[in-house]
């Protein structure tokens, strides 16, 4: 079976517990500092991923590190997937539980990078904008990029919008060679 | 004189080029890739995208969307996988994927997109179309009418291939397939036939060196090569046949004629079976996917002769596979023995045996091509085929019997001189003319008595008469096209008076 599969099956029970529960909130919340953690320490992903660390011996160590920091429901959702053999996927878990989180929301991630850092009333002008485009309501992350030269490039999961110099220069270059 | 240019005249078409630049935001759909390795990447996103469409890697290459699954999409890599990483992101380009194609193909070597590969300037065609379209249908097409000559005597003669048909040539490996292919090219000088030759999985060193042959016989004039060589990747490999039909149809389609040689299409097969398990596809028969009939059938069927108000254009096939031991029974050429409209069968045993082109004539067969054979052929033709088919069947008789009666050793000779008169030389391919004289020749028992070895000496001397002496009669002949009874009667005073004076001189 593929990964994604996997991933979806075990996110979808993972976000219908945690709404049937009224914690969806903070279940969100403390996936994304397990994201945050993962992509930090590369020990720590090491660590979820051996497949040699038996169950019992991680649930202990689980519950030294994430005791204070996560919810109870979201530590029985980690040693629910050590059980089953599915902690491997819970990177991929992780992902779709957001997008289904966001989803229900109404809510979209998106990336936005650009040359130099944007003010406050900027990032809310291009949000205005995107959010009437995609009628979502936007979380921005924002992102400096001293390559692009000028301008902005607003990415989403499935839409990438390139707006910088370097596109436009790109683009030039591709059109003048094409004659 | 060298001219000089000029920095202002530069700086206006810059200008100009700046102007006409349209200012797009650059909106492009996109996805990420989950797994990339042999030529295929696992695509997440891209959830509007079409089956067969052209996708861009973070990189520039391009990449062909092949199979839409639930959660990802698998794209097969057109070119060297190297730089693509896992994460990268790729972009829709909602194109399917195109062909230059035009007259400024002609004499040029291509890859399967159309890019220039011989060191020459970039292509750019008059117009693009789209490299896997559909057949034309019932209604545009006409039976096939028009002989296509490929210059070779034993084809000509017995498996007759028309303008538009689809013939097979199968036979092991070195029998003399790829010749064959290129004799019929290099005959097509000066018949306004437009010829497309591709090279799937072969080696960089055959191309080159059939690129060397052909233009030293001036067929490079009317001819373009699409090559995808060995060690290009499997997806272009795949690819290739598809483009180069889209560059033949160019000229079916503006009423002239073309002919297409497909080098080979076991190869092709095997490069679209790596793709299809990479892509984790139901492996079936040889490991083969369920669609390989499809494959080769919609390609094929793209030849066709098409009808006079549809421009009366015609794009002649002539796939090639090869065999592993003599056995057609296995899965690719049964599938292509029953696609085409016949096959010319080459034989190991007959290659070695001197017999070249080492076609077995009971076994090949052209299923159009009768209604392509000009009167004159048809009339000499006839009788070859029974005289060969006795021959055989009494040579193997011969075999065991120690002495024979006179009937039979007469057929026995004249078979035996009939299939040295089918022998041809590689590269020389024969007018349509001296064939029928020398068939006629050779049907008639005007070589019965010619010494064995020295057949092939009557034959040089009287294609050169033919040139001098007796073009009077060559003329005519390709003017009428049908031996009337003047003609014949013509022939065989010539052929007599021509055979006396051999045997004259070979006595003194």
């Amino acid at each position: 079976m593929s990964d994604r599969r996997i991933a979806r099956r075990y996110a979808r029970a993972a976000y219908q517990t945690a709404t049937g529960q009224e914690q969806a909130v903070d279940v969100h919340r403390d996936f994304c500092f397990l994201r945050e953690s993962l992509k930090e320490s590369p020990e720590l992903t090491r660590y979820v991923l051996d497949p040699q660390v038996l169950p019992e011996e991680r649930q202990k160590a689980f519950e030294k590190l994430f005791k204070k920091r996560l919810s109870p429901l979201t530590l029985q959702f980690l040693y629910f997937f050590d059980r089953k053999g599915r902690l491997p996927f819970l990177p991929q878990i992780i992902e779709v539980f957001e997008k289904i989180y966001l989803d229900e929301r109404k809510g979209l991630n998106v990336r936005i990078s650009s040359a130099l850092p944007l003010t406050k009333p900027e990032v809310d002008d291009i949000c205005w904008r995107l959010s009437n485009k995609f009628q979502r309501d936007i979380i921005p992350q924002l992102n400096v990029d001293p390559g692009l030269t000028g301008g902005l490039v607003i990415q989403t999961d499935d839409y990438l919008i390139d707006l910088s110099v370097r596109g436009s220069l790109r683009r030039v270059k591709e059109q003048m060679l094409s004659k | 004189m060298t001219q000089k240019l000029k920095p202002s005249e530069i700086s206006a078409i810059l200008k100009e080029q700046i102007d006409a630049y349209e200012s797009a935001s650059g909106t492009a759909e996109i996805g990420k890739i989950v797994s990339v390795g042999d030529g295929i990447a696992h695509v997440y996103g891209l959830t509007s995208v079409m089956a067969g469409e052209l996708v861009e890697f973070a990189n520039g290459l391009q990449g062909l969307v092949l199979n839409l699954e639930e959660d990802n999409v698998g794209v097969a890599i057109l070119g060297e996988d190297r730089q693509i990483k896992e994460g990268d992101l790729v972009k829709r380009t909602k194109a399917i994927a195109q062909v230059p194609v035009g007259e400024v193909l002609t004499g040029r070597i291509l890859d399967a997109l159309g890019n220039a590969i011989d060191g020459g300037a970039p292509v750019h065609g008059e117009e693009f179309r789209t490299i896997d379209i559909k057949a034309p249908g019932i209604i545009e097409r006409t039976n096939v009418h028009e002989p296509l000559q490929t210059g070779i005597k034993v084809i000509d003669m017995l498996t007759p291939i028309g303008r538009g048909q689809r013939e097979l040539i199968i036979g092991d490996r070195k029998t003399g397939k790829t010749s064959l292919a290129i004799d019929t090219i290099i005959n097509q000088k000066g018949k306004d036939v437009y010829c497309f030759y591709v090279a799937i999985g072969q080696k960089r060193s055959t191309v080159a060196q059939l690129y060397e042959s052909l233009k030293k016989h001036g067929a490079m004039e009317y001819t373009t090569i699409i090559s995808a060589t060995a060690s290009e990747s499997a997806p272009l490999q795949f690819l290739a046949p598809y483009a180069a039909t889209a560059m033949a149809e160019y000229y079916r389609d503006s009423g002239r004629h073309a002919l297409i040689i497909y080098d080979d299409l076991t190869k092709q097969a095997q490069a679209y079976r790596q793709m299809s398990l990479l892509l984790r596809r139901p492996p079936g028969r040889e490991a083969y996917p369920g669609d390989i009939f499809y494959l080769h059938s919609r390609l094929l069927e793209r030849a066709a002769k098409l009808r006079d108000d549809q421009g009366g254009g015609s794009l002649t096939a002539l796939p090639i596979v090869e065999t592993q031991a003599g056995d057609v029974t296995s899965y690719i050429p049964t599938n292509v023995i029953s696609i085409t409209d016949g096959q010319i069968f080459l034989e190991t045993d007959l290659f070695y045996a001197g017999q070249r082109p080492a076609i077995n004539p009971g076994l090949s067969v052209s299923r159009v091509g009768g209604d392509a054979q000009i009167k004159a052929m048809k009339q000499v033709a006839g009788t070859l085929r029974l005289d060969l088919a006795q021959f055989r069947e009494l040579a193997a008789f011969a075999q065991f019997a120690s002495d024979m009666d006179a009937a039979s050793r007469h057929q026995l000779e004249r078979g035996e001189r009939l299939m040295r008169v089918i022998r041809q030389d590689v590269h020389e391919p024969l007018d349509v003319i001296k064939q029928i004289v020398i068939i006629f020749a050779g049907t008639n028992g005007y070589l019965d008595e010619i010494p064995l070895e020295k057949v092939k000496s009557y034959e040089g001397q009287l294609y050169a008469a033919l040139d001098s002496t007796y073009l009077d009669f060559a003329q005519k002949l390709s003017v009428e096209l049908i031996l009337t009874d003047e003609l014949k009667a013509e022939l065989t005073n010539l052929l007599e008076k021509f055979t006396a004076a051999y045997k004259r001189a070979g006595k003194a």
